[in-house]
């Protein structure tokens, strides 16, 4: 009877204990797992502001405001390690939104910069083959008409002996 | 002067001329490889030399330091400062080796930096709990930055340095687009702490 008794209380405490430990895990999972969507969407935002950067984008301003989402992923990730649970998932959700705003308009900056490098391209090389063009046209003329002062002035200086000789 | 010693002027001419309009259009095509690209890590004291950098520390007194990073990569570059605690027996990174310290970090600063920038952040620390043993001392809780740590790291008396030594390391990681992971960047600052009464 006594041995039913602890057996009873034993798994009442159990049922008890159980949930909360259960709860702790399954808060601690969520804001690990809200630190580790914050650090990928950061690595996602910084890969496609480095992709504007190389096409040619200025990318300062998405830079410091990727720095702002940076501090509050350190804020989560610096409470969490330290035991204070409070504001990790907020933190780490808000550092979360921020990284996708930047990486939408790391894309959209990318491909403006890329259009406009194209035009740019396009504009620098069409003004180069004309200006090009135009000076060798330029020089021939000059040579042309060097060439024919030139042959005039060879000419002129022949001796007359030679000319009435021809 | 012949003729062909003018016409070979006049050809120098235009062709020096033609490479220098189509220069702008030259300077798009071809990339100048940039210098040497790497990234730095330093600590400075409280004054900001190295002068006031602490050394004894004491329970419950807060030490300032200041942390930086720099960029050279030639672009913008992810960063993570991973800070450590270390007793004396607990190695941390042997320079040039490429691996980190395998002890945990205490807490990370992470940061992005663009080509050139230099970022840099005070760091107060304080040893909350140290205890004495006959023959060692022990931490189990430091704060940095406002924020309480918990940890063991016991450190035995150094009869050589006559102190107990502990090292505060901090580890520069780098995010590698190209891998999408985040590298050891192979850099380290340490700060030699001896635990004093």
């Amino acid at each position: 009877m006594k041995k039913n008794k602890i057996i009873f209380v034993s798994i009442t405490i159990a049922m008890l204990i159980l949930p909360c430990l259960c709860l702790s895990f399954v808060k601690a999972t969520g804001e690990t797992e809200s630190i580790d969507l914050a650090n990928s969407s950061m690595e996602t935002a910084f890969t496609n502001v480095q992709a504007a950067q190389q096409v040619g984008a200025n990318v300062t301003q998405l830079l410091a405001r990727l720095n702002n989402g940076a501090v509050l992923l350190t804020q989560a990730i610096n409470s969490y390690n330290g035991g204070n649970m409070a504001n990790v998932t907020i933190n780490a959700e808000n550092a979360r939104s921020i990284a996708d705003q930047v990486n939408n308009d790391a894309i959209n900056l990318k491909n403006n910069t890329i259009n406009q490098s194209k035009n740019n391209f396009l504009l620098t090389t069409l003004l180069s083959v004309i200006a090009a063009s135009i000076f060798v046209f330029l020089l021939v003329l000059v040579w042309r008409r060097f060439k024919r002062s030139y042959l005039n002035k060879k000419l002129a200086l022949r001796p007359e002996g030679a000319e009435n000789a021809s | 002067m012949l003729l062909r010693s003018y016409k070979t002027i006049f050809v120098t001419i235009g062709l020096i001329g033609v490479i220098l309009l189509a220069s702008p259009t030259i300077a798009l095509l071809i990339k100048v490889p940039s210098g040497q690209q790497f990234s730095g890590i330093y600590i400075l004291g409280s004054d900001h030399t190295l002068g006031n950098v602490p050394f004894n520390v004491k329970q419950g007194v807060s030490y300032i330091i200041y942390l930086g990073v720099n960029n050279n990569l030639g672009s913008a570059g992810y960063y993570s400062c991973n800070l450590k605690l270390l007793n004396e027996s607990e190695s941390f990174s042997a320079p040039n080796s490429g691996q980190p310290s395998s002890i945990p970090p205490l807490c990370e600063y992470k940061l992005f930096l663009d080509d050139g920038a230099t970022w840099e952040a005070p760091l107060v620390f304080k040893v909350n709990t140290l205890s004495f043993d006959n023959n060692s001392a022990d931490i189990s809780s430091v704060n940095i930055n406002g924020i309480d740590y918990q940890m063991n790291a016991t450190s035995t008396w150094d009869s050589n340095k006559t102190g107990f030594y502990y090292s505060l390391v901090v580890e520069l990681w780098l995010f590698n687009a190209t891998e999408g992971i985040s590298q050891y960047n192979d850099r380290f600052v340490s700060l030699f702490l001896n635990m004093t009464q």
